[in-house]
């Protein structure tokens, strides 16, 4: 079983205090490929998205990633593991101390093979979301959108091998979700593994997703 | 004498490690029958997450056992000497502390030098994700515990002796058993001379070992590490018969005074303390060597990171026993410097 992508393998997870979020979650995410998963808000999207990023552990289960069981990973082999994954929270978690360049470069900082184009490729993915002008501006002085797609920048630096997205256009307009799809389709190029959370009809009726995912009651389902 | 604060300071970390101990062994035995490696249910992965809380629980009991160990000795060498009527070192203490103390003593050496192979396990078993060696570090953290129990008992013992303890002979004590060995030497028709020329050949000897190990750990079977560990212990004892039979009348400036305890006294510097810990290294890299070595050749799938830590420590001893070397032979050397003549014939 040495797939490519992100595997998950009867994944459930429980909390004390909310009860079973996922139960047997089965699931794969392949490399090359992009995926959408859509729920009611409360499903348990977020959840997944931090489990397949190595941030939450399963209650029982496992993930692999490339046909490695990363989710039972030691915590040292976890974080080198983690180095490989861009991800965009939903609620962006921006360093408000420091400008969006900087921001965008935080992932660099334990990830030397990133490090000798990391100021040009952080500049570069500012200018091609429309925030060339305002990359020495801290966080808290832009608009939700506009912080929004500088957490995305933050996630596609380094081009990670998985991408990770918790509802990435719930601030964009239109045209910006176009530039959205457009950086996604590169991912999908260079053969990352790109999931996405959201409930957006605009994203659910793009074609860049081949497979969509539906959570209910902690299951997920394909959709048709 | 039982209220001393190095009495205390060692009840209080013999109790935390204890405690620890406890909660660890608790888990461990729950974890160790139903280890199921090749399966992701929800137990197994609730005991693949205990047992890295237990890992982290031994890391802290090995540490709070390392500062219980100085404790014990400072206490001995230093704190306690005015406490007992008639010392004046650790030897006369440790009379007061009769049979119990050297027990505790050694067995707080057995449970540190236990727990540092358990370390070298856990530290290799890391370089894989997925825990090879779970099985194996977990068994030898709970062989530890009676040990530290044991060294904890007897040390009650020691202190509760050392309350009702009269007078001590102190070193008169060791001048008469140098005495009935026939003098200069503990054995009789060794001199110093011969101890230090066995200490400084072997020191040379392990150097070179330690150098090649360090070098070329691939050579290296597991017997070879074995016999060399054992090779290494006994030149330990003939160091330490170098330290007190030729070092020591340099140090102590006086002509025949074999006592280790006196070198540990802060009025000569406590330069015991460095010779000894460094004896005390190389003992603990020759078990960390072997430890490596046995994995290494067993486990395949962990023989580069065996091999990096059967280097690391053959790169450890060496430097020991050249410290060691040079340490021994330096306050000779300053000596003859000075004076222009030998003190030891």
């Amino acid at each position: 079983m040495n797939s490519t992508g992100l595997d998950c393998r009867a994944l459930t997870f429980k909390r004390s205090d909310a009860g079973t979020i996922l139960r047997g979650v089965t699931a794969c995410f392949a490399c090359g490929g992009a995926s959408l998963v859509t729920g009611l808000t409360g499903a348990g999207k977020s959840t997944l998205l931090h489990l397949l990023a190595g941030l939450l552990g399963p209650t029982s289960g496992e993930i692999w990633a490339d046909g490695e069981p990363v989710s039972r990973f030691s915590a040292p082999h976890r974080e080198r593991w983690r180095r490989r994954v861009g991800i965009v929270f939903q609620h962006l978690h921006l360093l408000n101390d420091v400008s969006l360049l900087e921001n965008v470069l935080v992932p660099c900082i334990p990830r030397p093979d990133c490090w000798p184009d990391a100021l040009a490729d952080g500049r570069r993915l500012l200018e091609r979301l429309g925030l060339g002008h305002l990359k020495d501006a801290p966080p808290s002085r832009v608009s939700g959108g506009e912080r929004q797609r500088a957490a995305l920048a933050r996630a596609l630096i380094g081009r990670p091998r998985f991408l990770l997205l918790d509802e990435p256009s719930a601030f964009q307009d239109d045209d910006q979700i176009d530039g959205l799809l457009r950086l996604l389709a590169e991912a999908v190029a260079r053969h990352a593994c790109v999931v996405v959370c959201s409930h957006d009809p605009r994203l659910a009726a793009a074609e860049l997703f081949q497979i969509r995912y539906r959570l209910t009651q902690g299951r997920l389902e394909v959709c048709p | 004498m039982t209220g001393h604060p190095l009495v205390l300071a060692i009840w209080l970390l013999d109790g935390i490690s204890g405690a620890l101990f406890l909660f660890a062994g608790w888990r461990l035995l729950a974890i160790l029958p139903a280890w199921q490696p090749t399966v992701s249910d929800g137990a197994q992965l609730a005991r693949e997450r205990s047992l890295t809380l237990v890992v982290y629980q031994g890391r802290w009991i090995f540490g709070l056992q390392v500062v219980a160990l100085v404790a014990l000795l400072l206490g001995i060498s230093n704190s306690w000497v005015d406490h007992v009527p008639g010392a004046m070192c650790g030897t006369g203490v440790l009379q007061a502390l009769s049979a119990a103390g050297r027990q505790s003593l050694l067995l707080r050496l057995l449970t540190l030098l236990l727990l540092y192979c358990w370390q070298v396990v856990v530290r290799i078993d890391d370089q894989r994700p997925d825990m090879p060696l779970a099985l194996i570090h977990g068994r030898l953290l709970l062989l530890a515990a009676p040990l530290l129990l044991l060294a904890t008992w007897r040390f009650g013992r020691a202190v509760a002796t050392m309350v009702s303890q009269g007078p001590v002979s102190c070193c008169v004590a060791l001048y008469a058993r140098v005495a009935s060995a026939g003098g200069e030497g503990m054995m009789s028709g060794i001199t110093p001379r011969t101890w230090a020329a066995g200490c400084f050949a072997g020191a040379l000897m392990i150097g070179l070992w330690g150098l090649f190990q360090w070098r070329r750990p691939r050579r290296f079977a597991s017997w070879a590490v074995g016999a060399a560990g054992s090779a290494a212990l006994l030149w330990i004892g003939v160091a330490v018969m170098e330290v007190m039979f030729f070092t020591a009348p340099y140090l102590l400036e006086v002509l025949s005074h074999p006592c280790p305890w006196c070198l540990l006294l802060w009025a000569h510097g406590g330069v015991g303390f460095a010779l000894f810990g460094l004896l005390a290294l190389v003992a603990a890299e020759s078990a960390a060597g072997l430890t490596a070595a046995v994995i290494a050749q067993r486990r395949p799938q962990l023989t580069t990171p065996a091999l990096a830590r059967l280097a690391q420590a053959g790169a450890r001893l060496g430097l020991s026993a050249l410290l060691f070397v040079i340490l021994a032979g330096a306050p000779v050397l300053l000596w003859r410097l000075r004076s222009g003549g030998w003190i030891t014939i």
